[in-house]
């Protein structure tokens, strides 16, 4: 070995050590930083609505008392916020009236789908009989888990059919409901042309769209339909900026499809003018000038009916698909427009609805 | 369908719009620029920009429920978002050029630490979900905006927007036509210089990423306080990422990362009028693409030489060559 190689060696192994203790620093510098971030934000296993004696994280405590009243403890996760005024409020509502039923309830909040798994298994290790997987995100983790713990009852937010011995799915029949939304919708626009803005064009979001344009044809055939696609749930601004667009062109009276492009349709109402419809929950407090419907998903019959089904043990491979029909998904005007529609429309709604209910009118389904 | 697209007033909208959704971004852009011109790259921009948006929403709130002065909530609201970027830059400043830890990975957790914090602040305060601010009105110039088409698009639209154009030329002025923004320039090219010069390359990057950052706290709060009014969680939606790809594209000038917001969001108007008018033999998913892909095609067009600041990533240790 001459003397440049081995200088060389020096110096590699010097700078080697020296990027090793960086790598080290920058952990130790940032782990507590995403534990922070980590607290506010992903799993918070926190029970709702008040702390029940026994956490989700004791699971040596935990699996002592599995063995009673296996159905009686019920579990959530969700994706995002507790209080969006939409889709996850409306589910930890449905946990309340549990909870009011004597059932020991727990939810987990903003749970990203990656992690999912280590959720969903924690609260089966604790014993909880049944855990509801809210989002169509955390289908992979569930049919995993699922295998571990084939005593235990999941659900997902599926809505295509796709379920075990163990997992059940349960569709969001939205569409039924946004045909009674045309009906209105068709009055108070006043150009007939209707806006539909989606997260993204699934058939969930595509139906809506085309049974609004199905129930507001039967009171005005002249009524058409604008659709567009926000390509994100969450992004308010470019929502907003969809919808004024579709306002552009006419539109004035709009149902939304995700909690992003409904708030983007009320703001621009409020700026061009017209209605909008609140999606899932009742959001009227956003703009309760222009938020005339709430398109309600009433899932405390869905989860009470997964109950039921499990206590009866007919829980297996079961395909949820509770509707109008059902008292899951409705239509009733928003706060403020109560006393703005006519008698007239608020015995359309009615009416059509017993109809739906009845099984003499189908609401078509349009999925793309 | 065409002659809906080939009007004045559809050309009047389209430019609007994408003015409106540029702004925010532009204002994020700028502020990484100053970062990255001093050589220290600031991956956390979107959790900086969603600090700002928050704290400003929140400060405009606050101010307008207990004294009713609306046009001081929006100011303070715009002040606070400033601030607060700032703060988010002291901490990105002190953990990567006083304790030099990786920046890729401390900007990736300012992120994290940004998106956690705003959803832990809004859900801890049950009054902010619905609230609203009043924000400021469009002011349109006296006498340029009764120009016909042109007085429409530019001079017509709320103080912030004409405040960011100025501020596209004072970034430019700042970093090249200052001593300041010379020293600044010269620690991201060759801070060892810059330190045997006696001057401290510590002190002058603290400066940077601060004032970056606080730029980019502005855009977030320029999103919730004026054209918004409102506070939703994750409200910034991957601004603070595209904002990072733009600075690229500008190649560390502010007049290009100008073009570059102005081209993005133009872009995205484009394609939700495009939506809107019903074109449906375009699959939405391409239009949806629209604004990346232009972007792209532009930046391919734009390289050349290298713009990048030569120690751009590098932490300064004093002393080691």
């Amino acid at each position: 070995m001459n003397f440049a190689s081995q200088r060389y060696f020096v110096l590699s192994s010097k700078r080697f050590f020296h990027s090793l203790e960086h790598a080290l620093v920058s952990f130790a510098l940032t782990a507590p930083l995403m534990m922070l971030s980590a607290c506010s934000s992903t799993p918070t296993t926190s029970h709702s609505p008040s702390d029940s004696p026994m956490s989700a994280d004791s699971s040596s405590r935990a699996t002592s008392n599995a063995t009673k009243g296996k159905a009686a403890k019920f579990a959530l996760i969700i994706n995002g916020s507790p209080t969006d005024k939409s889709w996850n409020q409306q589910a930890v509502k449905a946990t309340q009236a549990l909870k009011a039923k004597g059932m020991d309830v727990a939810v987990s909040e903003s749970v990203s789908p990656a992690d999912a798994e280590r959720v969903l298994r924690q609260y089966a290790e604790a014993g909880y009989g049944t855990i509801v997987a809210h989002s169509f995100n955390y289908g992979d983790a569930v049919f995993k888990v699922a295998k571990e713990f084939p005593n235990v009852n999941f659900a997902w937010a599926g809505g295509i059919n796709k379920t075990a011995a163990n997992v059940a799915d349960y569709d969001q029949p939205f569409y039924q409901g946004a045909y009674l939304v045309g009906l209105i919708g068709a009055k108070l626009s006043k150009t007939g042309k209707l806006g539909a803005l989606y997260g993204f064009d699934i058939p969930v979001c595509h139906s809506m769209g085309e049974a609004m344009l199905a129930g507001a044809k039967t009171v005005r055939p002249d009524a058409t339909l604008t659709s567009a696609a926000v390509g994100n749930w969450d992004d308010v601004a470019k929502a907003k900026e969809a919808a004024l667009s579709q306002a552009e062109t006419g539109v004035d009276f709009w149902i939304g499809c995700g909690q992003g492009p409904t708030i983007g349709q009320i703001e621009a109402a409020k700026t061009k003018g017209g209605y909008a419809t609140s999606y899932v929950g009742d959001m009227s407090s956003l703009g309760p000038q222009v938020v005339a419907l709430n398109l309600l998903w009433k899932i405390e019959p869905l989860f009470s009916k997964m109950i039921e089904d499990i206590q009866a043990k007919k829980f297996a491979n079961r395909y949820y698909k509770l509707g109008v029909a059902d008292g899951v998904i409705d239509v009733e005007a928003a706060p403020g427009f109560k006393n703005k529609l006519t008698r007239e429309q608020a015995d359309a709604l009615k009416t059509t609805r017993a109809k739906i209910a009845s099984g003499e009118l189908t609401v078509p389904f349009v999925p793309k | 369908m065409w002659a809906q697209v080939l009007t004045w007033s559809f050309g009047v909208a389209l430019f609007t719009a994408g003015i409106r959704l540029a702004v925010p971004v532009l204002l994020a852009v700028l502020g990484e620029i100053i970062t990255e011109r001093s050589g220290v790259m600031n991956l956390g921009l979107e959790g900086v920009m969603l600090v700002g948006s928050l704290a400003g929403f929140i400060t405009a709130h606050s101010i307008e429920q207990s004294t009713g002065m609306i046009s001081v909530a929006a100011w303070g609201g715009l002040a606070a978002g400033l601030l607060a970027g700032a703060v988010m830059g002291w901490i990105m400043a002190v953990l990567t050029v006083t304790l030099r830890s990786d920046q890729v990975v401390t900007g990736v957790t300012l992120v994290l630490l940004g998106q956690g914090l705003t959803s832990y602040v809004f859900r801890q305060n049950a009054g902010l979900a619905g609230a609203r601010v009043k924000g400021l009105d469009s002011w349109a110039i006296p006498g340029f905006s009764d120009i016909p088409i042109v007085g429409d698009i530019l001079f017509n639209h709320n103080v912030m927007v004409y405040l960011t154009a100025v501020l596209v030329f004072l970034c430019w002025f700042f970093l090249f036509r200052t001593n300041w923004g010379l020293e600044l320039r010269a620690v991201g090219e060759n801070p060892a210089a810059v330190d045997t010069s006696g001057l401290r390359v510590d002190h002058i990057r603290y400066r940077a990423v601060m004032l970056g950052s606080a730029l980019a706290g502005l855009g977030g709060a320029v999103l919730t306080v004026v054209q918004l009014n409102i506070f939703t969680e994750n409200i910034t939606a991957g601004r603070g990422w595209i904002a990072i790809a733009l600075v690229f594209f500008s190649r560390w000038q502010p007049g290009g990362a100008m073009i570059g917001a102005l081209l993005f969001g133009i872009a995205d108007a484009l394609q939700y009028r495009i939506q809107a008018l019903g074109f449906k033999n375009i699959p939405y998913e391409f239009l949806l693409m629209l604004p990346y892909v232009l972007t792209l095609v532009a930046l391919l067009w734009r390289t050349g030489r290298s713009a990048a600041p030569a120690a751009l990533g590098i932490p300064y240790v004093k002393g080691e060559r």
